[in-house]
């Protein structure tokens, strides 16, 4: 995984400073709960802070899709699917069911829970049911355009299907492809953007609701979406094949719009493209508070494509290879939690610098001068 | 008060209950398999609220008059809604089957993204009726707003009067009848014959939905893609993919 964020160095502590005991391991920051969202708020506090943005489920079999979605729910990382998307032929999805928890052998102190799980909530709703609001840890609006391998605003035959939205010889509007959506279209415009929340709130109640935007109109679309009061933002740089310090300043602007709209306790997490542990921990200092996954992901991803797709695949097969592809990710995972809670040791505004100065001045790091 | 509301099993009130509750007391209202007629609810109390009796998901009928907000009656699912008066926004979105008729106008985003069922709409309707829809019918018998259809991926849409801009953009899959003018169609899409068969279908269609008017008096407008394949019945066919 190629590191982006080089410029940006996490600092150590001082010679003399204090020899103290562990400071406590790093959680998702206290959110503005709403009634009833108590036990949602204590359950996204022991995720760890990465999620499963926009998997291209549709690349591989719904049964290994629904098994990595159950390895990444049981290491504890969010993971967006609907129900259409992982479902075996009988339209079941392990990844939706219940978990029994036991705490003793004897089953006492059963616990029903259910894996993390993000809704994608595109504009067009292709593919979604009302089952997929069920237990959701998180509903995400998105409010970016959607763009396809070819580059178009555009839905693929291939992952229509797998919605079951397209029935087989039907002619389509594009010839393989149809157009996508960049707001919903029940929704006349972003002031009636809180009608939207509030019915989505209604359908899930337990679940946290977060935006997807891209960041290309931030000022503008950012301050319409928080007037809306959603729970949190995801903001879209995979596409982008933006920089480090790009990736980095957009999370800085983004956080500090963010934290001068009264939205101070509302989470940003990033979808940031291709950075490795290191800056995933760089970016959660500068600001973040979730980081997706989808680029670790890919290489791995490459080699589930490129295997067996038969259905003469033992039947452990599927299960054994997501648990594998979980497996790997913990690195990552735990080499991102180690950094931030060594950054715990230190004062917020003294965890991250940089030698270059335009760097700090643009980032509001100090600046390190020990090569001045 | 609207002599339909007057014999009713059950009765609600909006004001009396909250949503969730009022859900959970219909769907434990016992139905008889057999039986043609569904149970009557009525709901009293109706005065403008936002996504009101989403997911009902019961074999019931229910009356309602007054105003509702925005979703109302969004992923209706076998429920048989008979509803006077005015409703917003995004009304029946989501919905799977059942019906819902509306007895008066409606917002933008009328049946936005349903799969089943029919929605029939007395009055007019909003800007984007019938967006993203993958199956099921809707029936305005007055006009509808700009983008009808658009995106929508199968069903049938019929217009009793006039539609706006842009009808039918980016719909694969869609028939739409319309007695009226539309101010414009979208680049994909364009008027075709109506056929006996269209028009036998039609008129079965309108007298389901309880609208008046004789099928030959609608146009057909229906996807290029959907007309070349149609004509030629050996157009291009997508393989599928699942």
């Amino acid at each position: 995984m190629r590191a982006k964020l080089e410029k940006i160095k996490l600092v150590t502590p001082k010679a003399e400073s204090l020899w103290t005991g562990p400071p406590p391991q790093w959680q998702h920051p206290t959110m503005d709960g709403r009634s009833g969202q108590n036990k949602l708020k204590l359950q996204l506090q022991k995720l760890t802070p990465f999620f499963l943005h926009q998997p291209k489920w549709h690349h591989i079999q719904p049964e290994q899709a629904n098994a990595i979605a159950v390895a990444l729910g049981e290491k504890k990382i969010l993971t967006s699917a609907l129900k259409s998307e992982i479902s075996d032929g009988a339209g079941e999805s392990s990844f939706h069911e219940p978990v029994l928890l036991t705490s003793d052998a004897d089953g006492r102190d059963s616990e029903i829970k259910y894996l993390p799980r993000i809704v994608p909530y595109r504009p067009e709703r292709y593919g979604l049911t009302a089952d997929d609001f069920d237990n959701a840890c998180v509903i995400d609006v998105h409010l970016s355009t959607h763009r396809d391998e070819t580059g178009r605003f555009a839905y693929s035959a291939e992952q229509l299907s797998r919605w079951d939205v397209l029935q087989a010889e039907i002619p389509i509007a594009g010839g393989s492809w149809v157009p996508s959506a960049p707001f919903p279209p029940d929704v006349p415009s972003m002031k009636d953007l809180p009608g939207k929340f509030e019915q989505l709130r209604a359908l899930s109640p337990a679940a946290a609701l977060f935006v997807t935007l891209d960041p290309f109109h931030l000022q503008d679309d950012l301050k319409g979406i928080l007037s809306a009061k959603p729970d949190g933002i995801i903001l879209q740089l995979d596409a982008l094949q933006a920089d480090g310090f790009e990736i980095a300043k957009l999370v800085v602007q983004a956080r500090s719009i963010m934290d001068h709209s009264t939205s101070k306790t509302v989470p940003l997490w990033v979808s940031p493209g291709e950075i490795d542990a290191d800056d995933a921990a760089k970016l959660i200092s500068l600001g973040a508070s979730g980081i997706a996954i989808d680029r670790w992901f890919n290489e791995l991803w490459d080699e589930i494509e490129s295997t067996d797709h038969t259905s003469y695949a033992p039947r452990n097969h599927f299960g054994n290879q997501a648990q594998r592809l979980a497996d790997e990710m913990e690195w990552y995972v735990s080499r991102t939690m180690g950094l931030l809670h060594s950054l715990e040791r230190l004062p917020p505004d003294q965890r991250l610098t940089s030698f270059d100065k335009e760097w700090c001045d643009q980032l509001g790091l100090f600046h390190c001068n020990a090569l001045t | 008060m609207n002599e339909s509301l007057e014999s009713f099993d059950h009765r609600f009130s909006l004001h009396q209950i909250q949503n969730h509750d009022l859900l959970v007391q219909i769907r434990e209202i016992a139905v008889e398999e057999d039986s043609e007629k569904l149970p009557v609810v009525q709901i009293d109390g109706v005065q403008g609220q936002n996504h009101a009796l989403m997911r009902v998901e019961h074999p019931v009928q229910l009356k309602l008059e007054g105003t509702l907000g925005d979703y109302a009656f969004a992923f209706n699912d076998q429920t048989d809604v008979r509803m006077t008066g005015n409703v917003g926004h995004g009304v029946g979105d989501g919905m799977k089957s059942g019906a819902v008729k509306i007895r008066g106008n409606a917002g933008d985003g009328a049946g936005c993204s349903m799969t089943g069922g029919t929605l029939a709409i007395y009055g007019s309707a909003g800007d984007r009726c019938g967006a993203a829809m993958r199956g099921g019918g809707i029936f305005v018998r007055g006009d509808v707003g700009d983008e009808t259809a658009i995106g929508a991926l199968g069903g049938t849409i019929v217009i009793g009067g006039d539609a706006g801009a842009n009808l039918g953009d980016a719909a694969s899959n869609v028939t739409i009848f319309i007695r009226g003018q539309a101010k414009s169609l979208a680049n994909g899409v364009t008027e075709a014959p109506l056929r006996q068969r269209e028009q036998l279908r039609l008129g079965l269609l309108l007298i389901n939905a309880s609208i008046r008017g004789e099928a030959k008096d609608f146009r057909r407008v229906v996807p290029k893609a959907m007309l070349e394949a149609e004509q030629n019945k050996t157009g291009e066919l997508n393989p599928n993919w699942r």
